[in-house]
């Protein structure tokens, strides 16, 4: 793959067979030297094929090889003109990541770590179709959590109505209907609201450990020492179905609209044909769904820590700093070749990253620009950074997702084979519940790359700003 | 034939992906390398060797191509699995054309309390996906989202 270096951390993939703009990546010399061989480069080609597509098909530092687009991929495309791709938004539509603080001290709930660990494992449903967080819905009940999102589980009793502000698009798309969503992914979300799932998805208990903006990070309400809780999950069941369902009528309609694409999972259709209309009505309401979904999970974590540790809501002080996205598409405005443009932001394994001053950020985060928030592996760190102006011109308001797997899950398995991984992360001070010993082995730190890498590449591109780093004390996976 | 996890031995292989889990499945057969690529994607999920055949469950399907039947039948196992109702420890492909099957799955209800269940697989991608003839009989390769 030809590979030229066109700034710091921005290499450039020139266009070449159907490729309809160019290729770029966000890397420092370290990372792409991990990547160099990597299908996820010809996956970032790949993308540059889908109609209508604008400026860049981009892909963050945290790329890896994905299926369809690569993991980490951003491609914004013409709203009249352009594509949907479900391969661009992914199964786990809305798999998303929150940051809520809490009153409490990290250096007081040492004792007490084992039995707050229990309390959530034994709260929070995790695992291979994970279910029975809260009662199982009936259909029309669930249709009304499709159309309100995270406002519905406030309204249910989960975490407070101010959370709803600090969280991307108000935890609501206002475009979802239920009725685009089929039986079958109706009935996989039914029983699963509250429910972490498996793989990556997880809960942790956190440590503020370091602050680069102390002024940012006092407007976000946090400090040094201070216990946050952060938990990464998606649509469960649900979104899987609808990313199916929509896959497997897009791949027939392609040859209607005279669409080749050179990968089937890149199947897409015209944003404005039938299709197309359809499956962003049904992405949205699997993306309410994820909303709800981490709204309810937070408010049974606040309910595990009070009988935990025997506190009341005024002691806890349970907030939320916000809430992100990390695989949906967008209708949103930026500028494109100097002029503003709709355009359809498909973001796979990457985060929105608003500058401040951006209307659609509520009045106590417009000065400081939408709040990013990175999670690193279980037993390092992970971050918390802030959009910027430089995102907003450079990359449709985008920056990375996460750490990026470094090692296949096979791989992750052979190495962790004999390793008794949950006594060596409690050697680090890190308390893990986990439902499967082989999650815990695919999931271990070294199949990761060193997040705070990504983290140096967005900073030094400009496309975030750090702000705050948190170390895990209490991880429940499933 | 019934084929069941034991069965499965070398015939499959898990593939290096970075992100994701795929598994590559050969067998002299084409109903066979259906039967060992469901078999082998559940036992991504549950330990089969905990799940017993108590009750069956009857399946008919119909696609567009062979690739988009293979990649539905694996599709109806995972949600057969994911929402509770049926973990397959057996699976019978009675009658296979280009374009549709006919199968059973012997298994039972999930229960979370006696089967060990693994890593979540969110969905079975088109990516690279491919089931060929070869000079011995059938080879397919798959890609799942986890």
């Amino acid at each position: 793959m030809e590979l030229h270096r066109v700034g710091d951390c921005v290499w450039e993939i020139p266009r070449h067979g159907g490729m309809r703009v160019p290729g770029r990546i966000y890397a420092s010399e370290k990372l792409m030297g991990d990547l160099r061989d990597d299908p996820a480069l010809t996956q970032v080609a790949n993308v540059a094929h889908l109609p209508g597509i604008v400026g860049h098909s981009l892909a963050m530092p945290d790329i890896h090889w994905g299926y369809g687009f690569p993991i980490g991929g951003v491609a914004a495309v013409d709203a009249e003109e352009g594509a949907i791709s479900p391969g661009g938004i992914g199964f786990d539509v809305n798999c998303g990541v929150r940051l809520l603080r809490t009153g409490l001290a990290a250096d007081d709930l040492a004792p007490h770590l084992a039995r707050l660990a229990d309390a959530l494992y034994q709260t929070i449903p995790a695992g291979v179709g994970s279910a029975g967080a809260i009662p199982r819905l009936t259909q029309a009940e669930e249709k009304k959590m499709l159309a309100r999102g995270a406002a519905w589980a406030v309204a249910n009793q989960f975490g407070r109505a101010s959370d709803l502000e600090a969280t991307e698009e108000g935890g609501c798309m206002r475009d979802a209907d239920p009725d685009a969503v089929s039986d079958t992914a109706l009935e996989r979300g039914r029983s699963q609201v509250g429910t972490l799932g498996s793989g990556n998805h997880f809960l942790e208990v956190q440590r503020v450990d370091e602050i680069y903006d102390a002024r940012a990070a006092t407007a976000l309400g946090l400090s040094a020492g201070q216990v946050a809780v952060m938990i990464h999950s998606g649509s469960r069941g649900l979104g899987y179905q609808v990313c199916d369902d929509a896959l497997r009528t897009m791949g027939p309609a392609m040859a209607r609209y005279g669409i080749a694409m050179p990968d089937r999972q890149l199947a897409c259709v015209p944003l404005r044909s039938p299709e197309g209309r359809q499956y962003l009505a049904a992405m949205a309401a699997a993306a309410n769904f994820a909303w709800t979904n981490r709204q309810v999970m937070s408010g049974l974590a606040e309910r595990a820590f009070g009988a935990a540790l025997g506190l009341g809501p005024a002691a806890l002080r349970f907030a939320l700093v916000y809430d992100v996205c990390h695989n949906i598409a967008k209708l949103e405005e930026h500028v494109v070749d100097g002029r503003p443009r709709r355009v359809c932001v498909h973001r796979k394994g990457a985060t929105r990253a608003f500058g401040p001053g951006h209307p659609a950020l509520p009045a106590h985060l417009r000065p400081l620009g939408q709040p990013v928030i990175i999670p690193g592996d279980m037993g390092r760190y992970s971050f918390l950074l802030l959009g910027t102006a430089g995102a907003m011109a450079e990359t449709f308001g985008s920056t990375c997702h996460g750490a990026g797997r470094l090692m296949s899950r096979a791989q992750a398995k052979k190495m962790g084979r004999g390793l008794d991984l949950v006594a060596e992360l409690a050697g680090r001070g890190v308390v893990v519940r986990a439902q499967s010993l082989r999650g815990v082995a695919e999931e271990m730190p070294w199949a990761y790359k060193d997040v705070a890498d990504v983290v140096d590449v967005v900073d030094r591109a400009g496309i975030a700003r750090r702000v705050a780093r948190l170390r895990p004390l209490v991880v429940v996976k499933g | 034939m019934v084929t069941r996890a034991c069965d499965l031995g070398p015939c499959v292989r898990e593939l290096e992906h970075t992100a994701d889990l795929g598994l590559e499945v050969e067998a002299p057969s084409l109903p066979l390398l259906f039967e060992r690529a469901g078999l082998a994607m559940l036992g991504l999920m549950i330990d089969l060797a905990t799940v017993e055949p108590r009750e069956r469950d009857a399946i008919a399907l119909a696609a567009d191509d062979r690739e988009a039947l293979f990649h539905d039948w694996l599709q109806h196992l995972l949600v057969r699995l994911q929402t509770g109702a049926f973990a397959c420890g057996e699976l019978t492909v009675e009658e296979l054309s280009e374009r549709a099957l006919r199968a059973w799955g012997a298994g039972e209800r999930v229960d979370r309390a006696r089967h060990r269940l693994h890593t979540e697989v969110k969905g079975v991608t088109y990516h690279e996906l491919a089931v060929r003839e070869t000079a011995t009989g059938w080879w397919a390769r798959v890609i799942f989202d986890v």
